[in-house]
């Protein structure tokens, strides 16, 4: 068994977040995280279970549980320093102060991640595990220089020490993929190059034929699954190349090189069919009917994903998808972000609360019920989920910038609830039109403004859509568009006169309220009269 | 191979109204069904009402301002069940009141609960398509059954293949394996429909196939057969024949519940083990327990053996029988011969009912 490899697979986790029940992508790492638990009683093998554990928790979305998972490690390590030192193991008591450093940083105390990572340096300074597990804290603590300084000593005196032995190159390469990862974080261009240059050099050492005999024991014990902190060769020899084709990937994505991309995504989907960090990487490459469905298996890999949820949110913005039909927690998310985008927000907040009782700590689910709430005007509600604690500082802030500005808007009123009434019908205009629709969508309106809106007559120009029928003296329509918002009538309506199609006329109506059309929002409207 | 069938009926009921005290729907009523233009209809005694605006499955579809509160809507050519309801508003908008009905869909129900068992067998010993009811004993739990029919040749059937495409298929296993089954397609009847599972650690939905060549697909992952088997959900008799080289490592699924499913369903399972066949007491089980077959094979004997089934398959008579047992659980069959001359091959299997 091989010392815990670190694979800084940690900064992944914002775009490879993982799921829950319903056979989501992470629940066979969390099973085989769980097993090595039971097995193992060797210190270093609970702590890298354990680190494994949060990194796959957090990526669910189950901040608790990761935390969990984070302190365990953290006692583990200080009690395997404090034996170390005991027996006066050196190099021992330094790889658990490393381990305590990590985990101190992955439950946001930097201070005491910093000592014990120093501690751990003063006595194995020539330790390239220590160098990694320091590059990798110094990551989660975003001090990029600092993680691109350390992870560069690691690959340097791994490279001056390396043997031809298949864990010495298969280390090396780790070390590199460190220097990588850390490198395409600081954001500069000379870095990017960098990075590419390296992933691109492990791609191609792991297809050397030394790496033979692992990629046998690989296909002989069917691995697939992918950890952070790996304990075995083979795990590590998968784990790396698997993160390493999905980094480069990602920087193919980010500079516009989408087919090159689409390659790496395709041969990581060639050997584990449910990456959820690939599915979601075809997801935002392909088109049409294609992307639909690699979102669909994004979902179902990985239901609690945030970035998914924001690339799915983006997607519908731009397009019209008949509901999902298929089953699981996945399933149901992506249900919930489509009625979200129809401003069915109960219909939205059902679905997730309905998740919400069995995931009662989800951090993507109470985001989404929070923006349910604030896109719904249940302002108070809103705030009392957001005064929850457990919610990740970065979303609480955005959130609570969206409720501010949710709550200033619905603080204005259309122009007509201020004006003296007439019998003349009232001009609409597009600011007013889209104030009420806002106020009758969530049922934010006073008795008085519904018994006013109720009563009053508007003019517009409308669109119509295609006739329903026509005579020598009359034209029927049934649906059009107001301004950007579609509408239609109860039934066909008939008016006196011939008048075309897609061509703007006067329209006098009354607003019923809103409606759909085919999953659109729609508004429901009064016809009395139309002229050219 | 048995399978259950329960006789469907069509159920149209007419309940009574159900509503809150003082406003209730006039049409349509709680349970009737809704098709085409039709006319919405409530009747209230509540006061100063404003508005009533009627909604379609929660979608507004229209607004009375006036008595008697109607409109007419058109719910097109389909037969699903809907939920209608009306938001009464009065008082100056200041009360509002919403009743509903549910209307019944067109659709199939179960309505009798007997188990028509069917199973297929093989026997030898008398000529061939002359076994009759009179040649053969059936027992169920001990008790006998009095048959139904016996049929010589089999009806259409749904053909399942279940192919593993885990990373220990490499080596051209699941290549080889899947050229098989493209292969001895065509020997499938024109009734006949055939679809591919393929399963690792995850289980693919089940695709069409034709005699074209499944191309697409890589070995990977892990192995996920009893989910595998757990997720067939046939809509008639069918054949589900499993090629796999090795354990399952990833399943959620227990052995007896995969079991359970597959032998409540009217499914027979076949079974080809690539290899030394090692771990596959599952598949053995559930070939046995469903009155399927189990065997080895190499990667150079795939196709033999697959053809072998078929043959079998196709040779066997197809018995029907009215269960007298009605409790639920598992039901052992026992067939035995009534005449000598006659020798039944696969003379026992058992069944899940609910």
């Amino acid at each position: 068994m091989r010392a815990p490899a670190l694979l800084m697979l940690c900064a992944l986790a914002a775009f490879v977040a993982e799921a829950s029940e319903g056979r989501a992508t992470s629940d066979f790492e969390i099973a085989a995280m769980n097993r090595q638990l039971e097995t193992s009683r060797d210190a270093f093998s609970r702590i890298a279970a354990h680190m494994n554990l949060g990194d796959l928790q957090a990526g669910r979305g189950n901040q608790t549980a990761a935390r969990s998972h984070y302190e365990t490690a953290r006692t583990l390590a200080e009690e395997e320093m404090g034996s170390a030192r005991k027996s006066s193991a050196l190099r021992r008591y330094a790889r658990a102060a490393s381990w305590a450093g990590l985990s101190a940083a992955k439950l946001g105390r930097g201070g005491e991640a910093h000592r014990l990572l120093e501690e751990a340096l003063r006595y194995d300074s020539d330790s390239t595990g220590s160098w990694n597990v320091y590059a990798s804290a110094m990551t989660v603590l975003e001090k990029h220089t600092h993680s691109v300084a350390a992870a560069r000593n690691a690959v340097t005196i791994a490279s001056r020490s390396a043997g031809d032995s298949v864990p010495d190159a298969l280390d090396l390469n780790i070390y590199r993929y460190a220097l990588a990862s850390a490198l395409s974080r600081t954001e500069t261009a000379s870095a990017g190059s960098e990075a590419e240059t390296l992933l691109g050099q492990i791609v191609l050492a792991l297809s050397d034929r030394q790496f033979d005999s692992l990629r046998r024991k690989v296909a002989r014990d069917e691995q697939f699954e992918i950890f952070s902190s790996t304990r075995t060769d083979s795990s590590a020899y998968l784990s790396l190349l698997n993160r390493t084709r999905l980094r480069l990937a990602k920087i193919y994505e980010e500079s516009g090189r989408a087919e090159d991309a689409r390659l790496q995504y395709r041969a990581v989907l060639a050997d584990r069919i449910d990456d959820p960090a690939a599915l979601a990487g075809m997801a935002r490459l392909a088109s049409g009917d294609e992307q639909h469905r690699y979102f669909a298996e994004s979902f179902d890999a990985s239901p609690f994903s945030l970035a998914l949820v924001r690339q799915y949110e983006s997607f519908l913005s731009e397009r019209e998808v008949s509901p999902s039909t298929r089953r699981g927690n996945g399933a149901t998310v992506q249900r919930a972000i489509e009625e979200a985008s129809r401003n069915r927000h109960q219909n939205a907040l059902d679905l997730l609360q309905t998740l919400e009782a069995s995931h009662p700590d989800n951090s993507t689910l109470r985001y989404l019920i929070i923006r349910s709430h604030i896109n719904s005007a249940e302002f108070a509600r809103a705030r009392e989920q957001l005064e929850r604690r457990g919610l990740p500082a970065e979303i609480a802030g955005e959130l609570r910038k969206d409720l501010a500005l949710a709550e200033k808007a619905a603080s204005r009123v259309p122009s007509f609830f201020n004006v003296a009434r007439t019998n003349e019908p009232l001009r609409l205009s597009p600011d007013d039109l889209s104030l009420l629709v806002a106020r009758i969508r969530t049922g934010t309106l006073t008795p008085e403004q519904l018994a006013l809106v109720d009563t009053l007559h508007f003019v517009a120009p409308v669109a119509f859509e295609d006739v329903t029928s026509r005579d020598a003296e009359t034209t029927t329509f049934q649906a059009g568009s107001l301004y950007d918002q579609r509408f239609r009538f109860s039934s066909p309506a008939t008016f006196t006169g011939r008048f075309e199609a897609g061509t703007p006329h006067e329209l006098e109506f009354q607003i019923l309220g809103i409606s759909e059309t085919d999953g659109r929002e729609t508004l429901l409207l009064q016809p009395w009269r139309v002229s050219s | 191979m048995p399978w259950l069938v329960r006789s469907a009926v069509l159920l149209m009921i007419l309940a009574p109204v159900t509503a809150t005290a003082g406003s209730q729907f006039v049409t349509p009523l709680d349970g009737s069904q809704v098709h085409g233009r039709m006319l919405l209809e409530i009747a209230s005694d509540t006061p100063s009402i404003n508005r009533v605006s009627f909604f379609v499955d929660g979608v507004l579809v229209g607004v009375a301002r006036t008595a008697p509160w109607q409109l007419v809507h058109d719910f097109g050519d389909s037969t699903d069940q809907r939920k209608i309801a009306a938001t009464i508003h009065s008082e100056s908008f200041r009360a509002t009141e919403t009743i509903a009905v549910r209307t019944t869909g067109l659709s199939m129900h179960d309505s009798l609960n007997v188990d028509i068992v069917e199973l297929s067998i093989r026997a030898k010993g008398v000529r061939e398509g002359a076994l009759s009811a009179k040649d053969l004993k059936v027992l169920e739990n001990g008790r006998p059954q009095n048959l139904l029919s016996i049929n010589p040749s089999r009806g259409p059937m749904a053909f399942i293949f279940v192919v593993d495409q885990s990373l220990s298929m490499g080596d051209g296993k699941l290549a080889t394996a899947l050229e098989a089954v493209s292969r001895q397609l065509p020997r499938l009847r024109e009734a006949d429909t055939a679809s591919l599972v393929l399963f690792n650690h995850r289980v693919s939905p089940p695709r069409s196939i034709t005699a074209d060549k499944v191309s697409d697909v890589n070995p990977s992952g892990g192995t996920s057969l009893r989910d595998a088997l757990a997720s067939i959900e046939p809509a008639r008799s069918s054949a589900v024949i499993v090629i796999t080289d090795g354990a399952d490592r990833n399943s959620s699924t227990s052995a007896e519940a995969a079991l359970r499913s597959i032998s409540r369903n009217r499914i027979a399972v076949y079974g080809i083990a690539l290899g030394s066949g090692e771990g596959t007491s599952f598949l053995r089980n559930a070939t046995a327990s469903t009155g399927g077959t189990f065997a080895r094979a190499s990667k150079d004997t795939i196709e033999r053996e697959l053809s072998s089934i078929l043959t079998d398959i196709d040779s066997r008579y197809m018995l029907a029988y009215q269960s007298t047992n009605t409790d639920p659980g598992w039901r052992q069959v026992t067939i035995a011969p009534a005449q000598r001359g006659v020798a039944v091959l696969t003379p026992s299997r058992r069944y899940f009912s609910e």
